[in-house]
């Protein structure tokens, strides 16, 4: 049986400049994959990985197209020198691919644990934000009675109370204690103990006489 | 230390090495340095070739332990085993090259026209030579793999 050898030129040839386009896509998309999350480790693995295999597809076709190439051209004698050159660089390409292969399962464990400890951090910052949001608040509404304190208080010139914002008039104790915590301890002034008790500063007066 | 002491400390280490150092330099070149012709080319493209080949196992090893399983990924295993069939086409292929008779080739001037297939060997070379139908496929697959992983993206 005879078979006809220009299926296997042409599917050389042809086959050839499709891995070669092929490869070419891959290197592009690849950088597209790593140019997106540029600190993503396996990413990065995978664009090298990826043209550790561009590598092996092109630096073979390059080899097979030349080969076709100058055999058409009647150049058998010039592929003898080339050969050994395209062969090595295709049997390096082969080592690369190997090698990168082996980075793969680390590159892979890297990567999950960035992401644990990624994972774990954010979840840090949500809940530190939720208690700073919290702590703001308190805050704000400690803040917001200082103000109140600190602004004008309409006070009745003769019983001293204060109307609030409700438009109730309180005690200016009971007010005061609300709006600063202040608690109030009663007691008698020199000055109202004479008004209240003038018969106890009487006797006092002729004691010290 | 005077320098008369140190003169001749330095002659006793020349008389010294002496013995040893000049029949480096009298001796004729001995060519050790190995040479890589003949069938080491093929010894060491076929040992790539088992690289290749542990390199897609081990792919296909470790996305199984890690359970990949999302977009892509079952493009890549199909890749994979693409490159492995192929590996083992091409493994078989440069080896059945040594040993095909001249004269299955038909020629036409320089030209090869034909090959006289007369038994199994000779099949099994002439189907090792169309090992695109495979390596073509597989870069097919590579492609779209990428392509998942970016969209996933």
């Amino acid at each position: 049986m005879t078979l006809p050898w220009s299926p296997v030129i042409w599917l050389d040839v042809f086959g050839s400049a499709i891995i070669m386009i092929l490869a070419l896509l891959c290197c592009r998309r690849a950088w597209g994959l790593t140019a997106k999350r540029e600190g993503d480790t396996f990413r990065y693995y995978l664009y090298l990985l990826t043209l550790t295999f561009s590598f092996f597809a092109i630096s073979r076709s390059v080899g097979h197209l030349v080969k076709q190439l100058l055999l058409l051209q009647g150049m058998g004698s010039l592929w003898q020198l080339i050969a050994p050159f395209s062969g090595s660089i295709n049997t390096a390409a082969f080592i690369t691919v190997f090698a990168f292969s082996l980075y793969f399962y680390r590159s892979y464990r890297v990567h999950l644990e960035l992401e644990a400890h990624k994972n774990r951090l954010e979840e840090l910052v949500v809940r530190r934000t939720a208690a700073l949001a919290e702590k703001n608040a308190e805050l704000a509404e400690a803040l917001a009675e200082v103000k109140t304190l600190s602004g004008f208080l309409p006070i009745c010139a003769s019983c001293k109370k204060i109307r609030d914002d409700d438009g109730y008039w309180n005690q200016l104790e009971g007010y005061i204690r609300d709006h600063a915590g202040v608690e109030f301890s009663h007691s008698i002034c020199p000055d109202c103990s004479a008004k209240l008790y003038p018969e106890l500063h009487r006797e006092e007066g002729k004691k010290n006489q | 230390m005077g320098r008369g002491k140190i003169r001749s400390g330095r002659f006793c280490l020349t008389a010294l090495l002496l013995p040893f150092l000049l029949p480096l330099l009298l001796t004729t070149p001995a060519w050790a340095v190995q040479t890589h012709g003949g069938a080491e080319g093929l010894v060491s493209h076929q040992i790539g070739h088992l690289l290749l080949f542990s390199a897609m196992v081990i792919l296909l090893i470790r996305q199984r332990r890690f359970k990949m399983r999302g977009a892509g990924w079952h493009y890549f295993r199909v890749f994979l085993w693409l490159i492995i069939l192929w590996n083992i086409l091409t493994f078989t292929g440069h080896w059945l090259r040594e040993g095909v008779e001249m004269d299955r080739f038909v020629r036409s001037n320089t030209h090869i026209t034909a090959f006289r297939v007369e038994g199994l060997y000779d099949l099994i070379f002439y189907l090792t030579r169309l090992e695109h139908l495979l390596l073509v496929p597989a870069f097919f697959c590579l492609l779209i793999a990428v392509k998942r992983w970016d969209t996933a993206s």
